[in-house]
């Protein structure tokens, strides 16, 4: 099956000065991915790790500065961002935003936040076709239509989230991007957007790319994982398999960081310290070297590269087949 | 297991007046705490956790009318004056967000040796040294090195081990933790939560955890109190969750809402309705217009807390 | 998708904003406020109706009357010339109050268009925008609106012109950081993953929504603005005598002070406190109104 997504070496360096020297913030670094259509990838790390800049790469809300993405059969990585965002494909790849109160105009009604965005991106429409497309939208995501006349700040934190996602899916997009879209809610309303997610997927056949530091979440949501330690993706996998068979060190020390009641009273190894800087980062040192319980000679030498060490699952660590693939669960 | 509490609060209710009306914060709440125990007090946004331990503290402003049968902490009653006076000593604290509660233009050192010294007074020298020791204490690498640090040169983490230590140091016999790991990534988390309770085992420290994360709070308390809408529905040995023993019935929805608790989506539950507005007239049982058992006398007062065993407490009439 | 089964009561707002009775809430519990509006409403139904409801006209002098105190006759008393201080005062508000209400109205306007231009596109843009308001910054500001006024004559024109271009700044920077603060904020990023152009971003997504920060900051220069204008008059490079404006009502009155006649100069400069008062009260009122944070 041709890939609905395919981006490859994909990079996104920044400038900064430091001290008299200019250097470059390593963001996001040679990074390859692939999703399938129908498909939902997790990309999972720690704050800093570049998660959020690849999603946003691949939404099109900033330039790389290196790499390609392959998007329907289609380079869109080319184009400049303005001319995108005119663009027919504009609309098949859409954001589902974090904090669901910043991400809606406090000024506009819901309805209007909706209809403005399907306006926008679908040109031709006429007034009674956009209402009637905001309308299914917001069916789609379970919001009555009586909530769709109020402002933001009159709206729930779990409203305010579904109206993002109604934005999003109301121009018909075959792939959405949700970065962190439940990290700001509480955990019942956490649970009601997950499930409503789900049911979305299944039933509009959208892929997601879909970003968040909860293990947990991802682990519910996602078919596929891939796991980001300072710009670099270290391991993707399966879900089932990444949580059974976690094969880079980064992995296991995150499902284990991850609360569990089941563990209580257990003493887990921990991670220690935190990651090293992504400015000017050495090329030839493999970035989890020293915060890594495995850290060998070759760790300091060279770079490991990504590479397969099971079915559909890959790992960029030296000692990914010799490390024992076991779960604390 | 017969010594006295080292805190205890009978029928605590806190109100708030507010230009539309009296919201009413936390009702009935009864607590006890031992010396050496890890509490978690467990609750979604609105549910009172932070209100009960800023009440506990007496950190609470004038809008708000605090009643108790009973507040004593270590023998002694706690009221606005006797509370001041432990804060700091007896009673420590350590907040979410670390970073904005250091002193960012002072070095990590020096404000732990003016926390030292206020508590007992300190030679200059020797108050470096204690400081030295206490980052130690919270695990921080090369203390001499981070003493001189200022708040901006270390993660997220490292701050809040610095408060931690800040918070040590006056060796309390309780500390309350709000979210002390909100915000930080999962292993820091971990890093930080063993640390809190490896602390709390060395030096018989009690702690209350509040938190929004009950697998947090299953995985490090010793017992788990399940807060909703200014009550507490349930008080349980942690071990419980794990078993997914939780009686209440928000309790169990809570749980089962959890991603951690669940093996598939299909398994994550929603919980119906939301919080009850805590103006007004209320139902005995505030989760009553969410709950699947509930009963029409689940309205009427009182609602008593129904033992399953000695330490685990339901305030639910109809629960299994 | 059950948490739309909210109860009525459990909604954490209206369904449809009521401003203005939240407006009258405010006003109920902040007496202050409410006496800044009463003052507002005053000066404005002065400003209206003042010719109209004053007893002797404003140049009507009465050479037998001249510097007479306060009494049934005349409220505030004459001044040298017999003229009635009362319908003065009240006729002088007309002038007062537009004058102030010009500049502000020409420093937001300008200010809504240089601020947000500064703040959203950054960059040459914010460098020249930013250079300008610090080179009027650089003059003392009331010296500045002397200069204006020197250099292109005494008109009522040119005194509203001088306070428009003093206060241009404070609008600026209001604006500016408003909008970079929420530059960046996802809806914004949002509207310009849809295609909106950085226009129609300022214009419908961006500044409608600092309007309230504007306005606020509209309210509390008000008050600043008369004090401008009457004191261009007060120093005499503003309007002339003898049309009745506060500025130089005190300043005529001045002359007075050691001999005794308070009344010339003590009413107009007491009509100018009050003016001055209301609009900052008011300010502050308007704050509490639209910035919910401030709010208990």
């Amino acid at each position: 099956m041709t890939p609905l997504l395919q981006a490859t070496a994909l990079r996104k360096l920044y400038p900064v000065k430091q001290g008299w020297s200019r250097a470059q913030l390593h963001a996001v670094d040679d990074v390859d991915l692939t999703l399938a259509p129908g498909e939902c990838l997790g990309l999972v790390g720690e704050s800093g790790c570049g998660k959020s800049t690849l999603a946003r790469l691949i939404a099109r809300l900033i330039a790389p500065s290196d790499g390609g993405i392959r998007f329907d059969g289609q380079e869109i990585a080319e184009t400049d961002l303005r001319t995108f965002a005119r663009s027919p494909e504009r609309a098949q790849i859409q954001v589902v935003f974090q904090d669901p109160h910043e991400s809606l105009n406090p000024g506009f009604t819901a309805m209007r936040i909706v209809s403005d965005h399907i306006r926008s991106l679908i040109p031709g429409l006429t007034p009674i076709q956009v209402t009637a497309r905001a309308e299914a939208a917001f069916e789609d995501v379970g919001l009555p239509l009586s909530l769709a006349r109020r402002y933001p700040h009159q709206l729930s934190g779990g409203q305010k989230a579904r109206v993002g996602i109604a934005r999003a899916i109301a121009v018909e997009p075959k792939l959405l991007i949700l970065d962190e879209p439940t990290s700001a809610l509480d955990v019942s309303v956490q649970a009601v957007i997950l499930k409503l997610l789900g049911v979305l997927r299944a039933k509009r056949g959208i892929s997601y790319i879909f970003v968040s530091h909860d293990l947990e979440v991802i682990r519910l949501i996602c078919d596929r994982v891939a796991v980001m330690y300072l710009g670099k993706i270290v391991e993707c996998a399966p879900t089932a398999q990444l949580f059974a068979h976690p094969a880079h060190p980064y992995t296991r020390a995150l499902i284990a960081g991850s609360p569990d009641p089941a563990r209580r009273g257990l003493k887990t190894e921990r991670l220690q310290g935190s990651a090293t800087s992504p400015i000017n980062p050495d090329p030839n040192r493999c970035r989890f070297a020293g915060r890594c319980p495995l850290t060998a000679p070759e760790c300091t030498a060279q770079m490991p590269q990504l590479r397969a060490v099971g079915p559909d699952q890959s790992a960029a660590c030296h000692f990914a087949q010799s490390a024992p693939a076991k779960t604390e669960s | 297991m017969t010594a006295p509490p080292l805190l205890t609060i009978d029928k605590l209710s806190l109100d708030f007046d507010t230009r539309s009306g009296t919201v009413k914060a936390l009702e009935d709440i009864d607590l006890t705490l031992n010396k050496g125990e890890i509490l978690g007090i467990v609750g979604e946004s609105g549910s009172g956790k932070s209100v009960l331990s800023f009440a506990i503290m007496g950190l609470l402003d004038e809008a708000a009318k605090l009643r108790a049968d009973k507040i004593s902490f270590g023998g002694m009653a706690l009221n606005a004056k006797s509370v001041a006076e432990m804060r700091g000593r007896e009673l420590s604290m350590i907040f979410q967000s670390p970073r904005t509660a250091l002193n960012p233009i002072r070095k990590v050192g020096k404000q732990i040796e003016d926390v030292l010294v206020r508590h007992a007074p300190l030679p200059r020298k020797a108050a470096k040294s204690a400081a030295i020791a206490a980052l130690r204490q919270v695990r921080i690498p090369d203390p001499e090195r981070r003493y001189n640090a200022y708040p901006f040169e270390l993660s997220g983490g490292m701050c809040q081990r610095v408060m931690i230590a800040m918070a040590l140091a006056c060796d309390p016999t309780l500390l309350i933790a709000d979210e002390p790991t909100t915000g930080l990534d999962v292993t820091t988390q971990a890093v930080v939560m063993d640390l809190i309770r490896d602390i709390a085992a060395e030096r018989n420290m009690a702690v209350i955890l509040i938190t929004h994360d009950l697998a947090l709070a299953g995985e490090y308390c010793d017992r788990v109190a399940v807060m909703h809408a200014g009550h507490i529905v349930e008080v349980a040995p942690a071990a419980q969750v794990a078993q997914n023993a939780l009686r209440h019935p928000y309790a169990r929805r809570l749980f089962a809402a959890t991603p951690a608790a669940s093996a598939e989506l299909e398994d994550l539950a929603a919980i119906p309705g939301s919080l009850p507005d805590l103006r007004g007239t209320l139902p005995a049982c505030r989760y009553m217009a969410r709950c699947e058992i509930a009963r029409p006398d689940c309205a009427q007062a009182p609602l008593p807390a129904h033992d399953i065993s000695p330490s685990h407490l339901v305030r639910c009439r109809y629960c299994p | 998708m059950t948490d739309q089964t909210q109860s009525p009561q459990t909604a954490l707002a209206p369904a449809t904003p009521d401003r203005w009775a939240e407006f009258a809430h405010l006003l109920r519990g902040n007496k202050i406020t409410f006496a800044a509006v009463l003052l507002l409403l005053l000066l404005v139904l002065l400003a209206l109706i003042g010719p109209a409801i004053a007893p002797y006209g404003a140049t009507t002098t009465d050479a037998t009357a001249s510097l007479e105190p306060p009494s049934a006759a005349h409220f505030f008393g004459t001044d040298a010339l017999g003229r009635d201080v009362f319908s003065r005062v009240v006729i002088a508000t007309r002038l007062d109050l537009a004058m102030a209400f010009g500049a502000v109205v020409l420093s937001f306007a300008v200010g809504l268009i240089l601020g947000p231009i500064a703040g959203y596109f950054g960059g040459w843009a914010d460098t020249v925008i930013g250079r300008f308001v610090d080179t009027l910054m650089a003059f003392p500001l009331f010296v500045l609106a002397m200069g204006i006024v020197a250099a292109l004559g005494n008109s009522v024109g040119n005194i509203v012109l001088a306070t428009a271009i003093i206060n241009l700044p404070f609008y600026i920077r209001t604006a500016r950081a408003e909008v970079n603060m929420r530059r960046d904020l996802t809806y914004v990023e949002a509207a310009r993953m849809a295609g909106n152009s950085p226009w129609r971003i300022l214009a419908v997504h961006i500044v409608p929504n600092i309007l309230p920060a504007m306005v606020v900051q509209a309210s509390l220069n008000l008050g600043w603005a008369i004090l401008n204008a009457a004191g261009l008059s007060f120093i005499g490079l503003g309007v002339r005598p003898p049309t009745p404006e506060w500025g130089i009502m005190v300043s005529e009155g001045a002359g007075y002070i050691f001999s005794g006649e308070w009344w010339t100069f003590t009413f107009p400069g007491l009509a100018l406190v009050l003016a001055v008062l209301c609009f900052n009260l008011l300010g502050d009122g308007l704050r509490d109104l639209l910035d919910p944070r401030s709010r208990t």
